[in-house]
């Protein structure tokens, strides 16, 4: 049965937990809408950090995730130089970008409200 | 969804850009490792360890370039395979339906193949010069007719222009030609006359030897030879010690001093085949005297300095046209034009063609009517699977980009069978060649034949998958699977095929009313009242080269000759030897008539004419219908006297009576001193008669004032150019070995070419038109056959989904006449608007049409009311089946049914 293949190939986090779809994506986006342009590096440490360690990120997986997000043209990327000098590339929310962390935060904290509403009932 | 869309086109740009990604992906990543390191060594790791926590926090590098890679492209072509594998085993479940399917696209595919390798053998093909696109066509025009340049006027533009690297004049003459030293066996042969200019605009090099020098188009230097590649194969077996071998052509003596290839296409010389020798240009020693200046239409091309556009070249031309106009008296009034060389080739093929590729689209676009039809009532049947899938998650776009993925299939299947029928196809038509085109020799599939065929078929399968898949994936899940997808089909569905319906009958009408025209102007092509008899009549070409028949006398000594050695033949009724017969001729002749004094050389009248001997009209069946015909007493030393044709009565002795009246033939020695063709002679002929008007500038012209006089009266004239026409009393096909003999027999270095019976010749003019209209009639049948299908399927379609209510009404005492009358209505209404519909589509493409008609409108009321009600009547055919099934249905059983 063929089913969507942009959804198949987003299995992102690597987790003791079950995560949905789609977390990492909505996660890179906003790390980039805090900070601002950032590398690989440092969005995969971000994420680390704000999650303090409850999800056991494969730090690779952010890569086809940043592909994703760009083909998508949520993203952009530009090759920059790192804080310490190294040759890096930098990603960076575009208008479209912008808008859809905007629409998933809302309909995530709509899901998150109903999920918590249900199991504290 | 733009979201998506734009990441599908990221993806398709990703499986091109592959290489740099990689490299770009691999720097990314190193440089994220070496960022993971600096930051665990600076909290105190060792270099070993701070690496390897890097590494394992990383989680496996190749792992994250492949799940990259598959980001990138690779998932696509997965998820093709696969629905191509889904589609590929639905196929293999319906054995019928795909067969049905995949032979109507083969057909529909095939044909457009085809008639697209013909329009670009003819018409996209680049020449295969050097320099194709900088080579033009030269044009004299006046008033807007075109015709080729004169060779004076041609050499000022060579030598005055800024635009041109070359500019050559030259032309073709059917000589007689020999191998042999002493001229027998000659054969005769279209030979070209051409400067070195010629070859070099072309970019023809010798083979072996040289090509001709410049002063080599001197009289004197001019016994020359070129052999084309072709003719050095056939004449001495490619042997290499050809140069300096000598060629007899018109019984002198010519030395071979080159051999080129064999690259230079009939149809510059509007011949079928390539000329197979050159000589330098010197049609005759004159050619390039002011006298000279008014003998237009030879070929002429040139070769653009590069960078030069058409339209600055043009404006360079023009200015020296302009000037010339201001010179010379004959040359005002004309100005001069250019054509892209590639233009020439085409020629008046043109708007066939695309007649016959818009008619060929038009059998395409029917058929993938049917074939949505088709698909659509096959998607209704697998609803169910559908509403399954649906159940399970699918989106729409997944079934429709599922179901787009097995009609992609069909398609591509199609293509590839159509490519093999279109090959197939043009090679039997290269080979037949039965529109005697030049053009044809080049047909062959090329990548522009591949990718029209692969476009055609990817555009079918959007055209004909495109709204099936979307109205199949509109299921609701929960009904269709409760009621097990037996359910009727959405109103959707059924407008849609009444859609598809009338634009079948639409575009087959615009088919058949194109096909109706087409056939009725070769109809009356073919059937026109020439103005001569044609059947029991031959015709031939006779050359008398001056070598051997140097003086008008001899000239007319040979004529008589042949006349009564040809007369002996069993078989023969009489002959005529003569330069014209209808139903065309170009020579034209200035003239004054005698009373009427002319000031200005501009205004010279100037008439079709022809010498003939005293039996033309007679052998030829053109009736005397004022004075009298040619007679055998009308001698070289009597009154000469021509007879004019009705045309050039009405023309020029209006209201007059014109026997009697006395015309000087040349333009009037008071104002040019040597004419065109009567040089510094002039011979003043008395009219004897009027012949009735019979067609002398081709068929589809009006008729053009002619006169006609005797060759062995008007010896400036008598040239060794003439034609012979033979009046039979058996076919005169059995004739053709017999009467070349004679001729033979009364010299054998002359040898009697083109010997046919005039039906033949006449039907070669008409060929281009009888092969468009036969293929333009196939596909108005091909397209009309397809629409009864569908409407076929739509009324039976309607048939099967109603047989309860029909059931109903006729328990309920309705007559099975009103039944029959209920289902046929239905078909006649859809035929009725595709009909209307049709007659739109022909109203706007009526004016495309019109250049391609001869005595019909684009409009013609009868033609349009004819294919109207065939079409209305066969559509009405169409619903009789399942109309009378629908009548024959049993109340009891149809109502039992649910």
């Amino acid at each position: 049965m063929p089913d969507e293949p942009q959804e198949s190939a987003s299995a992102a986090i690597d987790t003791g937990t079950q995560v949905l779809q789609g977390t990492l994506d909505l996660m890179v986006l906003k790390t980039l809408e805090t900070m601002g342009p950032q590398h690989g590096y440092g969005i995969a440490r971000r994420i680390e950090q704000i999650s303090e360690n409850a999800l056991r990120l494969n730090q690779g997986t952010i890569y086809p995730a940043l592909l994703r997000l760009r083909q998508r043209g949520w993203i952009r990327a530009e090759w920059g130089t790192s804080e310490n000098g190294r040759r890096a590339r930098f990603y960076e929310l575009t208008r479209a970008g912008k808008a859809q962390v905007e629409k998933e935060t809302e309909s995530w904290a709509r899901v998150a409200a109903t999920m918590a509403r249900f199991l504290t009932t | 969804m733009t979201g998506r869309l734009r990441a599908l086109a990221n993806r398709i740009a990703a499986i091109f850009g592959r290489r740099d990604r990689d490299a770009d992906l691999d720097e990314e990543l190193r440089a994220h490792i070496e960022m993971a390191v600096e930051e665990n060594r600076q909290r105190g790791m060792s270099e070993e360890a701070a690496r390897r926590t890097a590494l394992r926090s990383f989680g496996g590098v190749t792992q994250t370039r492949e799940r990259f890679r598959e980001q990138e492209g690779l998932l696509w072509f997965e998820n093709f395979r696969r629905e191509t594998a889904y589609a590929l085993r639905q196929m293999r479940r319906s054995p019928g339906f795909t067969a049905v399917v995949i032979v109507t696209l083969a057909l529909g595919i095939g044909a457009n193949a085809a008639v697209f390798s013909v329009l670009n053998a003819v018409m996209l093909k680049p020449l295969a010069f050097r320099n194709a696109d900088r080579l033009v066509q030269v044009l004299s025009s006046k008033n807007g007719t075109r015709m080729g340049p004169s060779p004076p006027d041609m050499r000022d533009f060579a030598a005055q222009n800024h635009t041109f690297m070359k500019l050559a004049v030259y032309d073709q003459w059917r000589k007689n030609v020999s191998t042999l030293p002493s001229g027998s066996d000659a054969e005769e042969v279209a030979v070209g006359l051409a400067p070195p200019d010629f070859f070099q605009s072309l970019g023809v090099e010798p083979i072996l030897g040289r090509l001709f020098t410049a002063d080599e188009g001197v009289e004197g230097h001019n016994h020359v030879a070129l052999i084309t590649d072709l003719f050095w194969q056939s004449h001495y077996q490619r042997d290499p010690r050809v140069l300096g071998r000598t060629i007899t052509i018109n019984d002198e003596p010519y030395t071979i001093v080159g051999v080129i290839p064999a690259t230079i296409p009939g149809w510059l010389h509007s011949l079928q085949r390539q000329l197979p020798v050159f000589e330098p240009f010197l049609p005759y020693p004159g050619i390039w005297d002011e006298q000279s200046r008014d003998g237009r239409n030879y070929g002429a091309i040139g070769l653009l300095k590069p960078g030069v556009s058409l339209h600055e070249a043009q404006a360079d031309l023009a200015r020296i046209a302009g000037n010339l106009a201001a010179s010379y008296p004959v040359d005002r009034g004309f100005t001069v034009a250019l054509e892209p060389l590639a233009s020439m080739r085409s020629g008046d093929l043109k708007p066939l063609l695309m007649l016959l590729m818009g008619a060929v689209a038009l059998v395409l676009l029917i058929a993938c009517a049917n074939l949505a039809a088709l698909l659509l009532a096959r998607n209704t049947a697998r609803k169910r699977e559908f509403a399954m899938r649906r159940a399970l998650g699918a989106s729409r776009s997944a079934l429709v980009r599922q179901v787009l993925a097995e009609t992609l299939v069909f398609s591509l299947a199609g293509s590839a069978f159509g490519l093999a029928i279109a090959g197939t196809a043009t090679r039997t038509l290269s080979l037949a060649d039965p529109a005697r085109l030049p053009q044809l020799a080049d047909l062959t599939l090329d990548w522009r034949v591949l990718a029209f065929t692969l476009l055609a078929g990817i555009g079918t399968c959007l055209l004909f998958g495109i709204a099936p898949a979307w109205l199949s994936s509109r299921v609701d899940a929960a009904s269709a699977l409760k009621d097990g997808g037996r359910s009727s089909s959405a109103p959707g569905r059924h407008r849609f095929r009444r859609a598809l319906v009338t634009a079948q009958i639409a575009l087959s009408l615009m088919l058949l009313v194109a096909a109706g025209l087409l056939l009725q102007t070769l109809h009356r092509l073919q059937n026109q009242d020439l103005g001569l008899r044609i059947d029991h009549l031959a015709r031939g070409h006779l050359y008398l080269p001056p070598a051997q028949y140097p003086t008008p006398q001899s000239i007319t000594g040979f004529c008589d000759r042949v006349t009564e050695r040809l007369r002996t033949e069993p078989g023969v009724q009489d002959v005529s030897v003569t330069t014209i017969y209808p139903p065309s001729d170009s020579w034209r002749m200035n003239f004054s008539i005698v009373g009427h004094a002319l000031t200005r050389l501009e205004d010279v009248p100037s008439t079709i004419f022809g010498v003939v001997d005293a039996n033309y009209l007679g052998v030829a069946g053109i009736p005397v219908v004022e004075g009298r015909d040619f007679a055998d007493s009308d001698r070289e030393q009597t009154v000469p006297v021509a007879v004019v044709n009705q045309t050039f009565v009405r023309r020029y002795f209006p209201g007059e009576d014109p026997i009697g009246r006395r015309i000087e033939l040349g333009a009037p020695a008071s104002l040019v001193a040597r004419d065109v063709w009567m040089g510094d002679q002039r011979v003043t002929v008395t009219v004897a008669g009027v012949m009735r008007d019979n067609l002398d500038q081709g068929l589809a012209q009006p008729v053009a004032p002619q006169l006609i006089a005797l060759y062995r009266q008007v010896p400036a004239v008598n040239f060794g150019f003439k034609e012979v026409l033979v009046r039979t009393e058996v076919a005169p096909d059995a004739l053709v070995r017999a009467l070349q003999k004679q001729v033979q027999s009364v010299d054998p270095r002359i040898p009697l070419a083109e010997v046919e019976p005039m039906s033949t010749y006449l039907g070669n003019m008409t060929a281009v038109q009888r092969f468009t209209g036969v293929i333009l009639a196939g596909f108005a049948a091909l397209g009309l056959g397809l629409a009864v299908m569908g409407i076929y399927g739509v009324i039976a379609y309607l048939v099967a989904e109603r047989t309860r209510e029909i059931g109903i009404r006729l328990a309920l005492g309705a007559s099975r006449r009103a039944v029959l009358w209920l289902v046929s209505q239905e078909g006649i209404r859809l035929a009725l608007a595709g009909a209307a519909m049709g007659m739109i589509g022909v109203v706007l493409g009526g004016r495309s049409m019109a250049s391609l008609l001869y005595r019909v409108s684009a409009f013609d009321a009868l033609t349009l009311t004819a294919c109207s009600l065939t079409l209305i009547v066969i559509a009405w055919l169409a619903c009789v089946l399942p109309a009378r099934r629908a009548a024959k249905i049993d109340p009891m059983q149809a109502l039992r049914q649910e």
